[in-house]
């Protein structure tokens, strides 16, 4: 087996084990942090679906991971505490709006489209923080906790925890399977050259509203988890920071590697946290340095730097004069 | 509508549009020049901003203030050039993007750290302090100095870019600065030229703001921010997209507020989103 | 494994051996200092720490550690501090990470209205008390009140709508409604426009600018035609400096228009912002620095002392309040972080603050007293003065209440 593959073995299997030691060797809080964790991880391989192999950049995002929430916290207080119908109306909702932003979003491209995505992103911010049925800018409590079935439920955090890493490993698989299919062959081939893939008659709109879709339902599902686990909503979900800070996690990680960007919304969930506690008013300042230190000394990210270490191995046992 | 209030409505719009030409034409002159959405531009305002505030206190002058900003700010925007943008720019806008965001969230923790959180107010002088009575309509003197004033400094810098030899070099660098340095032009000179005049602008604007309003730690966003729709509402990379931005914003801004008060948050948004389905390249695509 | 396994307060294994640590001092240095060396009293505090509203989580935590430097429990008591940047979702992490990690015996919520809800309600989940220095969220006295939650400083209700009366006795009856367009704008307005209508006003127009706003000259220009004799409601943050500045220049203060901001917002060092066009400003708040009572005066010459160069401002006297409650929490429970017999204590708390009077309602939303304040110049600096004293008010927990009616079981 190769060393790459038990690492992944490995790290899935600290995974399972990690709520084990909950508790006993350390506090239980570090489980509510790895969901937090595995929310951002989806969120991200999703992100990076449209990012890193269709080459649209969404500033907007923020608006499927906020109606995601806020359809879980509606789904729950009103019509089901089942999990599976929260995701299918979760799914459901923002397939609605990816279907309809995209449709207009698409028409632009580059940065163009980055801004048109921030202002439709905008709009669901200023609704929502006046819509007084949902709470307004006050936001929603008392999300009820969703049972799963089998006589669990979601209120009970290791499930949660389960529950969030399952739907995070498998949504990463669907997403391995995606980009290795002809589509994202596709996908990629119109980040490439958009007008050679639809000179070789490929509808390029349509695949990239399909990949916009495909990306905002992974947001929305991650919105709706963070929902359950914290069973509070607000606007300040829908809040253009919350676009900005999965850019962050997406360049900071490589884009194009679905790898990368997950390892990279790991590390700015787990420095962010950790930084804030020991320097509250400082905090910010030095996230900032490290931001800007990573895209100076590695522009593409951890992927990148993962790639250029193999590469430099890869060439050091065969040392060739010149 | 009332004549007072369409006239006020019509002169507000083009204080604000007139400040933001000074933001928003150095923001689109870094993009055309060297592809760089410059994130930090709403940083050099306020930096201008607060430097601004302390050169006041200090000296009591404001105009002191105006003239001194911009040179400070201009230095610390040519550093950020030289030791941190111009290893990317062989990457795509977004890594610049990333790097000048980093730098905004750098600089705004450091105004926080050295100005502390308060609001604080650059002091006018007396005889721009207090209102003037135009025929009916009361209208603030510091507004109507921020016009001309802004006015004449975007005519200004219309002319350079328009009329003289430096202009012509620039307009053909906007277009296509490899041609430019095929032509044995330094554009290492140009691009630093272009970043010192835009940081330079944008803290004059901070300075001016700063009055006009408050300083406050969050004024780069509440900048960069309108800045944008401007450049991406008139065209990103041209300087008459940038007026011609300032203009509709400004105008669409006072009266939206006036006409749909309800609506007027979504405003800009609109706009924007109108502009860009209409013309998804802004619009005035030329320089 | 889950919730339930570790109940809070729980000793953890750091906990232990810094337990240990100390009885075995103790055995050294004999009982007088082991009693001393009792067990450290955690305070968690939850507040902004970034961005504009930073300086309120500073003064307010200068506040809080003055309280604690006063008592005898200063050398047991530890800080854990966290910024949550206004973000609900980020203060409910916090809150978790506080509790659960850091086994703190009291939160000090964060102080936008949202987030104090979604805290709040974390709190009442983990049955660990919390008190609020801001954060007025009227659910929170209402609905969605809470038995571990006591709201120190004041809600959106209690700084708003019991000025009204004032306003229309000796400001005028013509009255134009400003609120930023977020709920607080919108409650404020809401409430305001209720009692000022049982007071005999005229609404002759009202306006949600969206927030933040910068410029106001559009409204100015409405504000003109609808003629008011007065301007109140509520303008978030520095949005109020401009509102300020502007009205002056566009000359409505000379047309005689008065403006009058509820929950405070022109304090000292806000009125130094907006220079000469604050003066004669009203607001209504519970607090002033230029208060002549004698706790307001010793606490302000305790927090000379602790902070030197600091000018007391709300967010100190706040903190403080928040730090005393706590203090007395801690005396009625003997002296230990017991959090049944902490509330019991604080729910029975009358206590004279740098405020003043000040107690708790039923709903533990405090009762605290009122006043109209005013800018005013003396020697040179601008001052928010109290030129008058209203009944003291708190926040109905009742159908009648703004929140709704407030029941503390759960």
């Amino acid at each position: 087996m190769s060393a790459p593959r038990l690492l992944v073995i490995a790290l899935l299997a600290g995974l399972v084990l990690l709520p084990l030691g909950a508790g006993r060797a350390y506090s239980d809080y570090y489980v509510a942090l790895a969901i937090r964790v595995f929310v951002f991880a989806l969120f991200l391989t999703g992100f990076d679906l449209l990012a890193g192999y269709a080459g649209l950049i969404s500033f907007g995002h923020a608006m499927f991971f906020g109606t995601g929430a806020y359809v879980a916290a509606l789904t729950l207080k009103h019509v089901t505490l089942s999990v599976w119908g929260v995701l299918a109306a979760s799914i459901l909702v923002n397939a609605a709006v990816g279907a309809v932003v995209g449709y207009f979003a698409i028409r632009a491209r580059e940065i163009y489209f980055v801004f048109l995505t921030f202002a439709f992103a905008q709009f669901f911010y200023n609704f929502v923080n006046g819509w007084e049925l949902a709470g307004a800018a006050n936001g929603l409590p008392g999300v009820p906790k969703p049972t799963l079935g089998f006589g669990l439920g979601l209120g009970d955090r290791t499930v949660l925890y389960y529950f969030a890493l399952a739907v995070a490993v498998g949504g990463y698989a669907l997403a391995r399977r995606l980009v290795a299919s002809s589509y994202g062959r596709v996908l990629v081939g119109i980040r490439e050259n958009e007008e050679r893939a639809r000179f070789l008659g490929y509808d390029a709109t349509a695949c990239l509203r399909g990949a916009f879709v495909i990306s905002g339902l992974y947001a929305g599902v991650a919105g709706s988890l963070l929902a359950i686990d914290q069973s509070f909503v607000a606007p300040t979900l829908y809040y253009w920071s919350v676009s900005g800070e999965v850019l962050l996690m997406e360049l900071l990680g490589g884009m194009g590697t679905l790898a990368g960007p997950v390892a990279g919304a790991a590390f700015v969930i787990v420095l962010s946290d950790t930084l804030s506690s020991l320097m509250a008013e400082r905090w910010l300042l030095v996230m900032g340095l490290v931001y800007a230190a990573c895209v100076l000394f590695s522009p593409t990210g951890f992927a990148g730097l993962v790639r250029r270490v193999r590469d430099s191995r890869a060439a050091a046992p065969t040392p060739s004069a010149p | 509508m009332s004549l007072e209030l369409l006239l006020v409505s019509v002169l507000y719009g083009l204080t604000i549009a007139s400040a933001l030409i000074l933001i928003a034409s150095g923001l689109s002159l870094i993009f055309g020049i060297v592809g760089v959405v410059n994130f930090a531009h709403g940083s050099f305002c306020m930096l201008g901003a607060y430097v601004g505030y302390s050169i006041a206190a200090a000296t009591g002058s404001f105009w002191l203030a105006v003239l001194l900003a911009p040179p400070v700010v201009a230095v610390v925007a040519l550093v950020i050039e030289r030791l941190g943008l111009r290893p990317l720019y062989r990457l795509g806008h977004l890594y610049q993007l990333f790097l000048t965001f980093a730098l905004s969230l750098v600089f705004s923790n450091l105004v926080l750290w050295t100005w502390g959180g308060d609001a604080l107010s650059i002091p006018k002088p007396r005889y721009l302090s207090g209102f003037i009575v135009l025929g009916g309509i009361t209208y603030p003197r510091f507004r109507l100095f921020v016009l001309l004033f802004s006015g004449a400094l975007a005519l200004a810098l219309w002319w350079v870019i328009a009329r003289t030899t430096w202009g012509a070099v620039l307009r053909a660098g906007l277009h296509d600065i490899e041609l430019v340095e095929a032509f044995g032009i330094d554009t290492d000179r140009l691009v630093m030229t272009v970043f010192a005049l835009a940081a330079a602008l944008a803290a004059v604007a901070g300075v001016v703001v700063g009055t006009m309003r408050n300083v406050n730690p969050e004024m780069d966003l509440d900048l960069i921010n309108s800045a944008l729709l401007v450049v991406v509402i008139g065209g990103l990379g041209s300087f008459r997209g940038a007026v011609v931005g300032s203009l509709v914003l400004g105008l669409a801004d006072s009266f939206g507020a006036a006409l749909w008060p309800g609506l007027a948050k979504f405003m800009p948004w609109i706009v924007m989103a109108a502009v860009l389905l209409w013309r998804p390249e802004g619009l005035m695509k030329e320089a | 494994m889950t919730d339930h396994a570790r109940t809070p307060g729980a000793t953890t294994r750091r906990d232990f051996l810094r337990t240990a640590g100390a009885v075995a001092t103790a055995g050294v240095l004999g009982p007088a200092v082991a009693r001393a060396q009792a067990r450290e009293i955690k305070v968690g505090i939850i507040s902004a720490y970034s961005g504009v509203f930073a300086v309120t989580g500073k003064r307010s935590e200068a506040g809080i550690r003055l309280a604690f430097a006063q008592s005898k429990y200063r050398d047991r008591v530890k800080y854990f501090i966290e910024d949550s940047q206004v973000k609900p979702d980020v203060a409910v992490q916090k809150a978790q990470k506080l509790v659960e990690k850091d086994g703190v015996d009291v939160v000090v919520g964060p102080i936008a209205g949202h987030e104090a809800l979604a805290v709040s309600e974390y709190c009442k989940s983990k049955q660990k008390l919390m008190l609020l220095v801001y954060g007025g969220n009227v659910k929170i006295a209402g609905e969605n009140c809470s038995r571990y939650t006591f709201m120190v400083g004041h809600t959106v209700w209690s700084v708003s709508a019991p000025g009204s009366p004032w306003i229309v006795e000796n400001l005028g009856k013509d009255v134009f409604l400003l609120g930023s367009d977020y709920s607080t704008g919108h409650d404020v307005v809401h409430y305001m426009e209720l009692e000022l209508k049982k007071a005999g006003a005229r609404i002759v127009g009202s306006a949600f600018p969206p927030f933040p706003n910068s410029e106001w000259a559009p409204y100015l220009a409405q504000i003109k035609n609808a003629r008011p004799k007065v301007v109140t409601g509520f303008v978030g943050g520095s949005d109020l400096v401009n509102l300020a500045k502007q009205m002056d220049e566009f000359g409505l203060k000379r047309d005689g228009v008065a403006m009058v901001q509820s929950i405070g917002g022109f304090s000292d060092v806000q009125a130094k912002a907006m220079g000469d066009a604050a003066l004669g400003c009203y607001d209504v708040f519970h607090w002033s620095h230029w208060l002549t009572t004698k706790e307001n005066q010793e606490f302000l010459a305790a927090l000379a002392k602790a902070a030197p160069g600091e000018h007391a401002d709300d967010a100190h006297v706040l903190g403080y309040d928040v730090g005393t409650t706590i203090v007395h929490g801690l005396d009625g429970a003997g002296g230990a972080p017991d959090t049944d017999r902490m509330i019991a204590a604080i729910e029975k708390r009358r206590w004279t603050s740098p405020r003043g009077e000040c107690s708790f309602g039923a709903n533990h939303a405090v009762v605290h007293p009122l006043y109209i304040r005013q800018v005013q110049q003396v020697g040179g600096e601008y001052r928010t003065v109290p030129v008058k004293t209203l009944r003291p008010t708190g926040t109905p927990g009742d159908a009648s209440g703004p929140g709704g009616a407030c029941s503390l079981k759960a």
